[in-house]
């Protein structure tokens, strides 16, 4: 991400609006290739030197301010080495001399001829004493990447860079997006800690995503968290993007798809835990009775709220689908909010399988699990993954039940 | 339902019950349609279970996950007088508020009363990471429990636990429910608008803060900053402050301010850089008691023509007034003229303090410097190995120098805060008892003697018996 004083905007009214560059420009490739060159032909140079020289680069383009941010994004892809040469043992030398003179009051008139007099010095160039400050590391290794990606990257961080300055993220997302995708947003802002509340209004569905201390405190607490975030979004076909920035005053930031943000984080939508993959695999070969589809998407709820399961069971012989919501050692409150739900009838045929792990966080959760009615017919224990026999069984209950 | 649910949920509480049962409670809960339920802060665990236990209402608390503690303090000190009335007063405020007192009158030791006192899991915040290993090892010789530490790469939480005010936010939504007790180290950080939430996420109902200075005269936000501090952590219960003190806790001070010319090079290069400066802001308008006068200037050094020159200006007449010759002379005389005395030079800014370090051949010690020799430079200071220490901000506050007679500020800003604090660094008394000299080396005819002048607008620079502003004369007192 850039930093606030590299933040390229335009304010129209009450809005704020990103200067997004185009990645196909010519003179922008050829800067963003003269900074990526920098860098590649930079490896065993010293952190000062190159940001010297970028500097320079970005120094001679018009905007120096896009100059320099680009300049920043690639310099975030570098690792350096801390100099070889360790001088501490030289300067431990030299500052027990020192000491020695001062204690013993044996210091000329000028201090420009101190350090001449003591014999360690010689050793040291001048400039030297501390050539271990970051200054002089040495760039061991650059994430490498095309000019028109790391152009595409500062269009991202110009829109996350501002989102670090917002207490919350409208989004507007059409209900017949790929499941996948939806699949992936919901893994992120699992990742993330955020919290979303989101409605189905018609075909749309219309979500709000900040985190759970947002409802006491207008803090941008959560703006790492939404800028972090964000590029998921990006891999929508169609999306709106809405949120309040706090800069030196209010204004909204407004996107939609048309802004040709482009996500490069990888394997989104493809990741998933092994444990989830391993019962798949296990059930699809032990069970013919059902058909289990791993990326169902959404359940919508009375008044629009939405549930995420992990899979959705469908009856070989055809009918409504069962499914399955997996709750994991840190979804204590959503366990208990989602048994509320199902014993107030706002949700059927939802099957809910509950780590032990959780159980050893909160001791009383267990006897009231084995108490409540829903779970007692709906509700099962697993460690570790779920166990295929355990969810055939009640799916084969819910069967009979119908 | 028979009875009041809570639950602790990533820095807040989750509160389920009839309405009946939350009436005692509303003015804490919002309803979270993101979970169906009440959710409220965190911090109003304390206030709430006793408002639900007046009521009579049942709780069923999966909210607290702190424990009781058998503590013993180990330690050759005994409370004083002002350390006990302190804790007086903190009791007596249901053990919640901010305690003032200067540094070197046993802050660190009064927090170890407190522990005592409560004697549930505690967590300490801190600003800095010497900050951090000082209170482990002094927590650990006080208490001889093992100590958790967050933050400088340790992510080891124990029923007493140190953290940076850093780590303290980024993981206080998953820990915020371990402590019973928190103490915040220098609490006049905690009202920013980050840093806050470290206390906001957390339910420990005993909080306690410690500073040397809650407010700072006018500067600007001090008001606002006091009512934080009241709402998450408590009222102001006890304080006192630098001159009630000296002679009996403290050490006796003297501060003195020296005026130095500069030479006539770098006068000629100071009056040209700082008119083509000044001209510059203003032409441009800017005045820079607006907050966002320095962003404004910047930007403008680089969109307009020749604006890279005026920054550039800028910078030299800055780094003459910081650290002219005549400075280093002075310095030295100094230093030449105690040579039995612990000294630390405190300057604005790292550049000056390298090079300083690099003239002198003295170890630097800066926010670069890294942990190991950080720790090797400190322990060789307080063990008169090292009788000189150059720092620009990093010892400003807390870390332990009880040796150090002699301040000396090179170079500061106008904030009033850090002045006494650097005062402070030279306070504590020793068992020989000492006379503490803070030097104050001001270059003359430059911006610095307003500079100056607003950040010794304290009572503790304020009595007659500190000298006056004079030119250079003899440096020792």
């Amino acid at each position: 991400m850039l930093t606030r004083d590299l933040l390229r905007v335009r304010l129209a009214g009450t809005y704020i609006k990103p200067r997004f560059i185009r990645t196909d420009d010519p003179e922008l490739r050829e800067l963003a290739d003269s900074i990526l060159k920098i860098c590649r032909e930079g490896i065993g140079r010293t952190r000062e030197y190159l940001e010297n020289a970028a500097a320079s680069c970005a120094a001679l383009h018009k905007d120096t301010k896009l100059a320099k941010g680009i300049v920043k994004l690639a310099f975030d892809r570098m690792t350096y080495e801390t100099t070889s040469g360790d001088p501490r043992e030289l300067r431990k030398k030299l500052f027990l001399e020192s000491a020695r003179a001062i204690r013993e009051g044996r210091l000329p008139e000028s201090p420009m001829d101190f350090r001449g007099a003591l014999p360690s010095a010689s050793g040291i160039p001048e400039g030297g004493l501390y050539a271990d400050l970051p200054g002089n590391d040495k760039l061991l290794s650059i994430r490498d990447l095309t000019a028109r990606e790391l152009l595409e990257r500062y269009n991202m961080s110009l829109v996350q860079t501002l989102l670090l300055f917002t207490e919350k993220l409208e989004l507007e997302i059409p209900a017949s997006e790929d499941p996948q995708l939806f699949r992936a947003f919901c893994s992120r802002l699992r990742f993330h800690r955020l919290l979303v509340s989101a409605r189905r209004d018609g075909k749309t569905i219309r979500l709000v995503i900040d985190g759970p201390a947002s409802l006491f405190e207008n803090s941008t607490k959560y703006g790492l968290q939404t800028a972090s975030f964000f590029p998921v979004v990006c891999r929508f076909s169609k999306w709106k993007a809405a949120c309040t920035v706090k800069l030196k005053d209010q204004r909204r930031l407004v996107l939609d798809e048309s802004s040709g943000l482009v996500c490069r984080q990888t394997n989104l939508a493809s990741y998933r835990p092994e444990e989830i993959r391993m019962f798949a695999e296990l059930f699809r070969q032990e069970n013919k009775d059902w058909i289990l589809d791993d990326e169902p998407g959404f359940l919508t709820l009375e008044g629009g709220r939405m549930i995420f399961p992990d899979f959705a069971f469908h009856p070989v012989q055809g009918g409504e689908p069962v499914f399955l919501e997996l709750f994991h050692r840190w979804h204590a409150s959503q366990l208990e909010n989602r048994l509320a739900e199902c014993r107030s009838g706002r949700i059927r045929d939802l099957l809910l399988g509950v780590d032990r792990a959780l159980l050893k966080k909160d001791g009383v959760l267990s006897g009231k699990l084995s108490e409540d009615g829903y779970f007692g017919t709906h509700g099962f224990f697993f460690r570790d993954f779920p166990g295929v026999k355990n969810v055939a069984g009640l799916l084969e209950e819910r069967k009979n039940a119908r | 339902m028979s009875g009041c649910s809570i639950l602790f949920d990533a820095g807040t509480l989750l509160v389920r019950g009839d309405e009946s049962e939350l009436a005692p409670v509303r003015e804490f809960l919002l309803f979270d349609e993101r979970v169906g339920c009440h959710r409220a802060e965190a911090c109003s665990y304390s206030a709430m279970i006793r408002a639900l236990t007046a009521a009579g209402i049942p709780i069923d608390d999966k909210a607290r996950n702190y424990k009781a503690l058998s503590l013993t303090l180990h330690s050759p000190h005994t409370p004083m007088s002002h350390q006990l009335a302190a804790l007086r007063a903190w009791n007596q405020s249901k053990r919640r508020g901010v305690v003032v007192m200067p540094t070197g009158s046993g802050k660190t030791f009064f927090a170890f009363m407190a522990m005592k006192a409560v004697q549930r899991s505690s967590l300490i915040v801190v600003p800095t990471i010497d900050l951090l290993h000082q209170w482990a090892s002094q927590l650990e010789r006080a208490f001889g429990e093992e100590i958790g530490m967050l933050g400088g790469g340790s992510r080891d939480i124990r029923d007493i636990t140190v953290s940076t005010y850093d780590s303290a936010v980024l993981r206080m939504d998953s820990i915020g429910d371990k402590f019973g007790l928190i103490v915040f180290d220098e609490c006049h950080h905690l009202p920013g608008p980050v840093n806050r939430l470290a206390a906001s996420l957390c339910l420990a109902p005993y909080r306690l803060g410690l500073t040397a200075t809650p407010e700072s005269g006018s500067e600007e936000g001090a008001e606002e900053s006091l009512a934080v501090l009241k709402k998450v952590l408590g009222p102001v219960v006890y304080r006192v402050n630098i001159d009630e003190l000296e002679g009996t806790v403290l050490a006796t001070y003297v501060t003195r301010r020296i005026q130095v010319e500069l030479t006539p090079e770098e006068s000629r290069a100071y009056q040209e850089a700082r008119r083509k400066y000044i001209n510059f802001i203003r032409s441009a308008g800017i005045d820079f008691r607006d907050r966002n006068a320095w962003s404004r200037f910047a930007a403008l050094c680089f969109r307009r023509p020749g604006g890279r020159e005026v920054f550039d200006a800028f910078l030299t007449q800055r780094t003459i007034a910081r650290c002219g010759s005549g400075k280093l002379t002075v310095l030295w005389k100094i230093i030449r003229e105690n040579p039995g005395a612990r000294i630390l030079i405190f300057t604005a800014d790292n550049g000056t303090a390298y090079r300083i370090g690099e003239l002198l051949c003295l170890p630097v010690i800066t926010h670069k410097t890294k942990a190991a020799e950080r720790k090797e430079f400190l322990d060789s200071f307080r063990s008169g190995e090292y009788p000189v220490l150059v720092t620009s901000k990093v010892l400003n506050e807390g870390v332990d120098v009880p040796e150090a007679n002699i301040a000396i500020v090179v170079s500061g800003s106008g904030s009033i805060r850090e002045h006494v604090q650097r005062l402070g660094r030279i306070l504590r008394r020793t068992a020989e008892g000492k006379q503490a000299v803070l030097y104050e080396l001001v270059s003359a005819g430059t911006s610095e003697m307003s500079v100056s002048e607003r950040r010794r607008n304290h009572r503790a620079y304020q009595t007659l018996r500190h000298l006056p502003l004079r030119g250079e004369g003899p440096a020792s007192c």
